[in-house]
């Protein structure tokens, strides 16, 4: 038995000895299979958020009704101080909560303009702004269900008294991603990059040997294709850009990876250091491509450094053509950013060839 | 012991993910988010009603923090061309027959266009219009009171910064992650050069020098760089120790534990680079616990950083007491236990196949 594990242990080592390419097999599969699975819910369902009722009345009570009826929180405590709830939302077992003051329905009928308070952890991003969202949904409509019985009382119809409470609504048209989903946010770009971060690091690992290079980076960039294709036809998940436009910006991406990890380690003489600056590249990249937070709102020194990050015109030519499909005409700029990234080692060719010839490892 | 310390500035491998990275990195990430919120987001108006009532609503998004109407179209698909352009990033649109609605005392309905590219762009142009909206009374009944008065609390990150709120992540994490890097670095290069495998006692010691050094890193980057950059800091000294004890030992056993692997000088960032954003989400900063597949839920607790963050996140951020966080005090420390028996372990196998060296 043992020889036998012993004999498949080495059969396996010979056959990654001989392919290789494990390592870019296995790394792209998890994390393809880890975003997608992780946000797999889109957007989060039924959030945890609480009632701090310290009035206790019927006319609270029937208010909290109205707010359980919503998709992306749920109510799952009703405390009856504020401390319990501040305690909660400390712990993050709920991400807000509404609080209904003592005295609130005796305010109210005496129509003497009763106070309700939300509260929302900002700490938490994604969390904090759900709840707000569905806060801010209830409070108004705690507003309109008090406003109702008194000018249900004046004879005017359901739908006058919404009128009259709340005279404009907002119709929010969200073209590309009609249900803000994070899945199309996050693993859109964040796999790409991790693909495109690792391009470069395999690059520079296994140069000077081209062939062994070229090949690890090569499988690395066929994960971005693989990837496309499980987000956009096995997910399902929208794009309005063409099939072409999304062969188009892997494409790009992969190409200018491997300009970026060839010009790297043409520049720079040890192997450690050219990893390094890859490295440092690949993980800023994820912060200067701008999809989390915008790079217009960045201080202008960084605008201006933005353009060397192969990812940020990745993410913006995505964003234009795939997401929205828009005409590719606009995204020119970031489209000749991502092939002069592609051609730089053709720009400094000479001292690619020279330093494929002299390199010498040290360590 | 001090030989070992000195040994992480001599080697420049070292010297830069033990060293520079730590020191450097919190600084560059606290500038790229230094502007924290999105303010004056570019919009462009189209007002086909062209009623006061529209305009005022106009004049109310544009006065807010959040929003600047910078263009007026005449219709929409130049409004629409400006978005292609990138120019604006979200348009709002009041058709012709807007007054006609609240005239009839109808729900007027406001046409906003997000641009999805964007999520901060999205949720600040959308929360604000939702906001205004909330604000606005029927011109019908002007002068009535609303029935009740609603109060918004941001609670903990007052100002709702992204960097306030990412930092208090990405901290912690950098502590875990260039640990794992120096030291798999070190010992990878140790065994590439055909040195002796390390004695038990002198990994340890190895271990111990980056605990050390680590110590002071973490007081820099848990102290000194929030205060630099203005972020919220609710820690007491006293929970910062309580919570720097058990950090520091799951965090050097998980990154002993991690460096029998590395025979190769390089390979460390290869293997570990990219795990650092994976590595982010599993702690629940960006995307709710809650709403995490309940399998990567329990992989999350195999590595240091997701109680580390958690905790930290809390007790600096949301102004938690010790006692609020203590099960993941107790996770760290246990996670310190099963790694550093894993590791003891695993240099016994390691001794049997390897030339060791004797105590």
């Amino acid at each position: 038995m043992r020889e036998k594990a012993k004999s498949l242990y080495e059969i396996c080592c010979l056959a990654y000895r001989q392919v290789g390419m494990f390592f870019p097999i296995v790394v792209g599969m998890f994390t393809i299979i880890f975003f997608t699975s992780l946000l797999d819910a889109g957007i989060p369902q039924q959030l945890p958020i609480a009632v701090v009722d310290m009035d206790n009345t019927s006319t609270t009570a029937s208010l909290q009704r109205k707010l359980a009826t919503f998709q992306s929180t749920k109510i799952v405590a009703n405390y009856s101080n504020v401390t319990e709830a501040r305690e909660a939302m400390q712990q993050c077992d709920i991400y807000g909560y509404l609080v209904f003051p003592d005295g609130f329905t005796e305010k109210l009928l005496s129509g003497r303009q009763p106070g309700i308070s939300y509260y929302f952890n900002t700490a938490i991003f994604t969390g904090g702004v759900l709840a707000q969202k569905d806060l801010m949904t209830i409070a108004s409509l705690g507003k309109a269900a008090v406003g109702h019985a008194t000018l249900q009382a004046k004879g005017l119809t359901e739908e006058q008294i919404m009128g009259v409470l709340q005279p404009y609504k907002v119709q929010a048209h969200m073209t590309g991603n009609p249900w803000s989903n994070y899945n199309i946010y996050i693993s859109a770009m964040i796999v790409p990059g991790v693909m495109y971060l690792l391009l470069t690091l395999l690059l520079c690992y296994y140069m000077p040997k081209i062939g062994r290079a070229v090949q690890n980076a090569f499988m690395m960039g066929l994960f971005v294709f693989v990837f496309q294709f499980y987000l956009y036809v096995i997910l399902g998940l929208p794009h309005e850009g063409s099939w072409w436009s999304i062969m188009l910006i892997s494409l790009l991406l992969v190409g200018s990876g491997m300009g970026f990890g060839l010009f790297i380690f043409a520049l720079v003489p040890s192997r450690r250091m050219s990893m390094s600056i890859c490295s440092l590249w690949g993980i800023m990249s994820f912060s200067m491509s701008g999809a989390a937070f915008p790079v217009d709102l960045m201080h202008p020194l960084l605008q201006g450094l933005s353009y060397l990050f192969p990812l940020r015109h990745y993410f913006m030519t995505y964003q234009m053509t795939v997401l929205h499909g828009y005409p590719i005409g606009y995204s020119w700029l970031h489209i000749s950013a991502l092939i002069l990234f592609c051609a730089l080692p053709l720009l400094i060719y000479p001292r690619l060839k020279y330093q494929v010839r002299t390199f010498i490892y040290t360590d | 012991m001090f030989k070992d310390l000195k040994s992480i500035f001599k080697d420049e491998g070292t010297l830069i993910l033990a060293v520079l990275v730590p020191l450097l990195y919190p600084l560059v990430y606290s500038f790229i988010y230094t502007n924290e919120t999105v303010t004056d987001m570019p919009v462009c108006a189209v007002d086909l009603s062209n009623t006061p009532e529209s305009r005022q609503f106009i004049r109310a998004y544009d006065a807010t923090p959040e929003v600047n109407v910078v263009y007026k179209a005449t219709n929409l698909s130049e409004a629409k061309q400006l978005m292609m352009e990138q120019k604006v990033h979200a348009v709002i649109y009041f058709p012709e027959d807007f007054a006609e609605h609240w005239m009839k005392m109808e729900q007027s309905p406001i046409q906003l266009y997000c641009d999805m590219g964007f999520i901060l762009y999205y949720k600040a142009a959308y929360m604000t219009a939702m906001k205004v909206v909330l604000a606005q009374k029927s011109p019908l009944t002007a002068g009535n009171a609303d029935p009740i008065k609603v109060h918004e609390v941001r609670a903990y990150n007052t100002i709702e910064g992204y960097g306030n709120f990412l930092l208090q992540a990405i901290l912690p994490l950098i502590i875990q992650q260039t640990l794992l890097l120096a030291l798999a670095c070190e010992v990878g290069t140790r065994r590439q050069r055909g040195q002796k495998e390390l004695s038990i006692k002198n990994h340890l010691k190895k271990g111990v020098a980056y605990l050390l050094l680590y110590t002071f890193h973490s007081g820099y980057l848990l102290v000194v760089v929030p205060r630099i950059f203005n972020f919220t800091q609710t820690i007491t000294v006293g929970n910062l120790f309580a919570f720097m004890v058990p950090l520091l030992l799951s965090m050097v056993t998980f990154a002993l534990f991690i460096s029998l692997f590395f025979k190769r000088r390089e390979t460390p960032f290869i293997y570990i680079a990219f795990t650092s954003i994976i590595l982010l989400f599993l702690t629940g900063a960006s995307w709710p616990e809650q709403a995490m597949p309940i399998f990567w839920q329990w992989v999350a607790w195999i590595f240091p950083s997701t109680p580390a963050v958690r905790a930290f996140m809390r007790l600096n951020a949301m102004g938690a007491e010790l006692n609020m966080v203590a099960h993941y005090l107790w996770i760290m420390l246990l996670q310190a236990a099963v790694y550093f028996a894993l590791f003891i372990a695993g240099k016994r196998v390691l001794a049997k196949r390897y030339p060791t060296e004797e105590n």
